[in-house]
């Protein structure tokens, strides 16, 4: 192995030197061990010229000095891969850190790998029932497709994801992974408890490089999840699904290295690199005739602003996108989920169904129409509308309220029971309403319940009170 | 950029309508003085005959008889509704027209309908009570001759024993803000024998108490329903300028908040757009 010398230290970016002819490749990881016997590991990003390469830091740098040796371990950063990484908790570089003993996998794998062909990619034809009636009705998710969760900060990113992975994950009974990246330790944590207490534990690898981490292993902790899936997917044909919280934070730990590494700032400060990162990432996260990977990811949504460069490169990869809104979580409507902004690309008859695909068109339809009226209503007020329009903003009321329903990973904090609803119940609830059939059941019934019946009972209860 | 402009358009679509809401709130406030004076001034004419009417019928301790004030046996009704031709006028025309169906409803008579204002028009071409006529742009177009042909019409039908009442409804006048839904009896007239101690007993009816009192009637017929028509003016105009006046506050509420957005959107573009260009050049200097 060819040795090098760090002839540079700038924050998680360290320059190395070696001897001629004996550079290691791009991409490669380079080892050190500090004076305390600490295992330090760098990946390479650039040749600067005078055989010195420029490498990003998976760990803290503290304690580097000059003139400290590493060695190329010729190849990228490797990882454990296959069942004994399930129901484990790894690190960037595959290491554990549950205090769990070391894991003994007969499997490894870089984490820098091709994306499969065009020719070995599946198409989507169905959908992925989530129990969530807002994602059912109008942005379904399709099977082995990518989804996105876009939101502002504290509008119920994580807490949707959460309930996905209750909702989907411990019914789905296949292999799921988990891949934290930069956001709260303690929701790793959190996670890890439940599941365990669940019992899916032992079917889920996670992956963790928190906001605690820095920016390099944040940078490369999405493609170590991956990896584990691309394993599930590839080599024992597995349907996959990934969870990632959140891919925001991907993009900008990029972004802090990128200056670092002497790239010159693209728009809005985030790297020029932006739509290749993303890109090489995105384009691994994809179904193939072996096997496939239901993705899941968080997206967080920079001041609320969708044009922002991260969640819009992001936009273009996904088969099907959630926004959630801060005006709907302000007006007390959980999942805040955005009916005229969120899509999917299988809302499409053929795939859903003809029934289905009225409803949900429908129900756009008249939020839309409510949406026009809106400006009217709050310079006007009601009395100037015609009657066919009261009763469309009196639907559309129902129906915002209908979208709103108890999740099971809220239970203490709202005590409300979770609701777990059916494709069939979703479309039959939200079909009442547009035809007029609930007209009479008072708004405040509709919020916070599961199926239409739980509705007309909630009705029943209020009128007795 | 793209949303910048969509806020500017908003804020100067709201604007021209704020504009025109307050020109609007001119225009009524000028013709609820001229309807509010002449509806003001023509009750005394009601209030006058509906004491006269009341004197000569405890004169005559209820022996008369005249047929627009005896009952008759029939399960229909006839309603007039008076409503008005425009909307933007706050909840001057659905209180009414709510009002008028609440009262069809409770009233166990089927009901004919006399309607003014194309609003009332609209909301009842697809009720199930049959329209007999209805008057659109009455208030420009309605003069004492028209209002006495109706109200002979009336009491023809009233007559001919057809309805058993002919109820008027309508929206009275209170202030510029207020106003009450009332409902009033023209057929049958009713009258109160307790009403008014101070009857004088020397009063001398001639030719003889039922002519009398039938040509009261008839004069009392008319002048309600054109005392109708202005009050529900003078409440449409009432109504309107406050709707006018609240609309042009909305506007003014909504063109500050979308101004804010606006002018934070503009510095926030700024800002980036200047730390943009300061970091390129400064990584172009290294």
């Amino acid at each position: 192995m060819s040795k090098g010398k760090i002839n540079q230290v700038i924050g998680p970016v360290v320059d190395f030197k070696f001897d001629t002819g004996q550079l290691p490749d791009q991409g490669h990881a380079i080892e050190l061990k500090d004076q305390q016997g600490k295992k330090l590991v760098f990946e390479v990003f650039q040749h600067l010229g005078d055989d010195v390469v420029r490498t990003v830091a998976m760990d803290s740098t503290d304690g580097l000095v000059r003139g400290m040796e590493g060695s190329s371990t010729g190849a990228p950063i490797t990882v454990p891969v296959g069942k004994e990484t399930l129901g484990r908790i790894m690190n960037v570089l595959g290491e554990p850190i549950d205090f769990d003993g070391p894991i003994k996998a007969d499997d490894h794998l870089p984490i820098l790998r091709e994306a499969p062909s065009f020719e070995e990619q599946s198409s989507v034809t169905e959908m992925f029932v989530t129990g969530i009636k807002i994602i059912d009705l109008l942005a379904p998710y399709p099977v082995g497709g990518k989804v996105g969760l876009f939101g502002g900060a504290g509008v119920g990113k994580t807490v949707l994801i959460m309930e996905l992975i209750r909702n989907i994950a411990m019914e789905h009974g296949g292999y799921s992974v988990f891949t934290g990246v930069g956001e709260r330790t303690r929701e790793g944590n959190d996670l890890w408890l439940e599941m365990k207490e669940s019992g899916v534990l032992d079917k889920t690898s996670l992956v963790y490089g928190q906001m605690n981490e820095p920016p390099g292993a944040r940078f490369r902790v999405g493609l170590t999840g991956l990896t584990q899936a691309e394993y599930f997917r590839d080599q024992e044909g597995k349907d996959v699904l990934l969870f990632v919280d959140n891919i925001f934070r991907f993009v900008q730990a990029g972004a802090e290295v990128s200056a670092l590494l002497g790239r010159m700032p693209s728009a809005v400060g985030y790297q020029p690199t932006l739509g290749t990162d993303l890109g090489e990432l995105q384009d691994r996260i994809t179904s193939t005739t072996k096997g496939s990977i239901t993705s899941v990811q968080a997206v967080y949504v920079p001041a609320d602003d969708l044009t922002d460069p991260a969640p819009a490169t992001t936009f273009s990869h996904l088969d099907a996108t959630t926004v959630l809104s801060r005006v709907i979580a302000s007006s007390g409507i959980y999942p805040a989920v955005d009916p005229l902004d969120s899509t999917s690309t299988i809302l499409d008859p053929r795939i859903i169904g003809q029934e289905h695909f009225d409803v949900a068109n429908r129900v756009k339809q008249i939020l839309q129409k409510y949406k026009e009226l809106q400006d009217i209503i709050k310079i006007l007020g009601m009395d100037e509308l015609s009657e066919e329009d009261k009763v469309i903003v009196f639907r559309a009321r129902k129906i915002q309220k209908f979208f709103s329903q108890p999740f099971f990973v809220g239970e203490q904090f709202t005590g409300i029971q979770g609701k777990y609803v059916s494709k069939e119940d979703t479309v039959k609830g939200f079909k009442g309403i547009i035809d007029g059939e609930y007209d009479d059941v008072p708004e405040q019934a509709f919020s916070y319940v599961g199926s239409i019946e739980d509705v007309i009972e909630k009705a029943k209860e209020m009128k007795e009170s | 950029m793209a949303q910048l402009r969509d806020i500017k358009d908003r804020i100067n679509s709201v604007k021209k309508t704020r504009k025109m809401t307050q020109a609007m709130k001119m225009v009524s406030a000028a013709k609820f003085k001229r309807f509010s004076k002449s509806a003001v001034s023509s009750r005394f004419i009601i209030h006058e005959l509906d004491f006269n009417i009341n004197q000569v019928c405890s004169d005559s301790n209820g022996l008369f008889d005249v047929p627009c004030m005896s009952p008759v046996e029939s399960d229909r009704d006839l309603i007039i509704v008076v409503s008005g031709d425009r909307g933007l006028c706050g909840g001057f025309n659905s209180n009414i027209l709510k009002f008028a169906t609440n009262y069809i409803k409770e009233s166990a008579n089927d009901a004919d309908l006399i309607l003014f204002g194309k609003k009332a028009m609209s909301h009842f071409k697809h009720s199930k009570n049959s329209v007999i006529q209805s008057f659109e742009n009455f208030q420009e177009t309605m003069t004492i001759d028209k209002v006495a042909d109706i109200a002979t019409d009336c009491a023809e039908s009233y007559l001919s024993g057809k309805y058993e009442k002919i109820v008027l409804l309508y929206n009275e006048f209170k202030s510029a803000v207020t106003s009450n839904l009332i409902s009033k009896q023209l057929f049958p007239i009713r009258w109160d024998s307790d009403d008014d101690c101070d009857v004088d007993q020397n009063i001398i009816i001639e030719p003889n108490v039922d002519d009398v009192l039938s040509s009261l009637c008839q004069s009392y017929v008319k002048y309600s329903l054109y005392n109708a028509f202005l009050e529900s003016s003078a409440a449409e105009q009432g109504a309107r300028m406050a709707a006018m006046d609240a609309a042009s506050g909305n506007a003014g509420d909504m063109i500050s908040d979308l101004t804010l957005v606006y002018n934070r959107q503009r510095q926030a573009q700024i800002t980036t757009e200047l730390s943009e260009i300061v970091a390129g050049a400064e990584a172009l200097v290294n």
